[in-house]
């Protein structure tokens, strides 16, 4: 019994070194673009998955697949939230929602009750000297080095490692001489009966 | 994808999995004779450490199951072995969810009791002397192992087909991303038992007896 287990053991060891089976999606906004990744590790990108994003009122705004790297793409119409759906066809399904207030400020906004409330404009004095086009490229080029951090904190979360694999083994070993233990009390004590 | 997430099997495929639970985890803990815990709790970490074993199928992604090796050494027992080390998946790992255990449970110990009732129906009757017998009982196991990890893939495959989806492309698409599960989990499967048929084969003896005549 002990000989295969340890086969067990070595196929686990000798694996993607980031366990994980889960398929899992994360997106961010840039300007208006709403950009995401599903994966099922980091190394191992969920290819030609169906994505589908949609509008609080239920409508759907892009539907699409991923790419060879697990990545799509597409620019949002309205500043609403939206939830992307990333489904694998086989019970491989991932969820994940891009808020309102990642996308551009100038975009329409959709059906009042449906956005997220707007955050406080930027006060006059910090942005007085700025014209439009630099708040743009100042959002852009801060996106561009928040999204990546973002991604990999989401990436990171998500990964189970060996911690966790110990944990779950301690708890099967406590039921096993818990029940054991329980198991021989019941049948003393009904011999004693 | 044997651990279906929370969200996308409907109402009525989750009740009747966790009905299905319920009532295999009751016959099965009855079946749990005192004896038989060490060797259930072995394989139930075995099974619970299994789902760490990843292949990238394509587009998908499958792991290890083990249902076959479960199903065969422990009968019925198999329920209550499969639900601690799928709830633990669950809690440790985030491997399917809290509604869907239920289901999930029963796509995986259903074939696990099936696959070890074709075990020892096949052993009771086909076997023969030594030294042939033990050849026979690790091809034999070994096709209950692929057996096992077949009717998880067609049970999942089932359940979406229940809860709307199509079923000819998920079941396809479920059944071909577990083939090369099927082959590996066949030859281990093959190998732990005629390892087990030489080296103790009392273990083997068919566990689908109750506790009173076990005891006996």
């Amino acid at each position: 019994m002990i000989r295969p287990l340890l086969l067990v053991m070595v196929l686990v060891t000798g694996s993607s070194s980031a366990f994980a089976h889960k398929m899992r999606l994360f997106a961010t906004a840039k300007g208006a673009t709403i950009s995401g990744r599903a994966y099922f590790s980091a190394e191992a990108p969920a290819m030609g998955i169906e994505v589908e994003a949609l509008t609080p009122d239920g409508a759907t705004a892009f539907t699409g697949r991923t790419n060879d790297d697990g990545r799509f793409s597409f620019d949002a119409a309205v500043r609403v939230d939206h939830l992307l759906i990333a489904d694998g066809g086989d019970g491989h399904q991932a969820r994940f929602t891009v808020h309102a207030d990642e996308l551009h400020p100038t975009l329409p906004r959709g059906d009042v009750a449906a956005i997220a409330p707007l955050s406080p404009a930027p006060s006059a004095t910090a942005t007085a000297g700025l014209s439009d086009e630099a708040l743009r490229a100042i959002d852009a080029a801060v996106a561009r080095h928040v999204a990546p951090l973002r991604e990999e904190l989401a990436a990171h979360d998500a990964a189970v490692g060996w911690r966790d694999a110990v944990g779950g083994l301690g708890y099967i070993i406590g039921l096993g001489g818990l029940a054991y233990g329980l198991s021989a009390r019941y049948s003393k004590g009904r011999s004693q009966a | 994808m044997a651990h279906i997430p929370d969200g996308v099997l409907s109402l009525p495929v989750l009740a009747f999995g966790a009905a299905v639970t319920v009532a295999g985890c009751a016959l099965g803990l009855r079946r749990l004779t005192a004896e038989r815990i060490p060797q259930a709790a072995l394989l139930s970490a075995a099974f619970f450490i299994a789902a760490l074993v990843r292949f990238p199928v394509g587009p998908s992604s499958v792991h290890l199951i083990l249902n076959g090796i479960v199903g065969i050494t422990l009968g019925w027992a198999a329920f209550p072995t499969i639900l601690v080390a799928a709830l633990l998946q669950m809690v440790m790992f985030g491997f399917g969810g809290v509604a869907v255990l239920g289901a999930n449970v029963m796509n995986m110990a259903v074939p696990a009791v099936i696959a070890g009732a074709v075990f020892h129906a096949v052993s009771a009757r086909w076997m023969g002397d030594e030294p042939v017998k033990t050849r026979r009982v690790a091809v034999a196991a070994g096709f209950a192992g692929a057996l096992g990890v077949a009717l998880t893939a067609l049970g999942v495959a089932g359940s979406l087909r229940l809860s709307g989806r199509e079923f000819l492309p998920a079941a396809e698409l479920v059944l071909m991303a577990h083939v090369p599960v099927m082959l590996i989990e066949g030859f281990f499967t093959a190998a732990a038992i005629g390892l087990i048929a030489r080296v103790k084969p009392e273990m083997l003896e068919a566990p689908f007896r109750s506790v009173g005549e076990a005891a006996a």
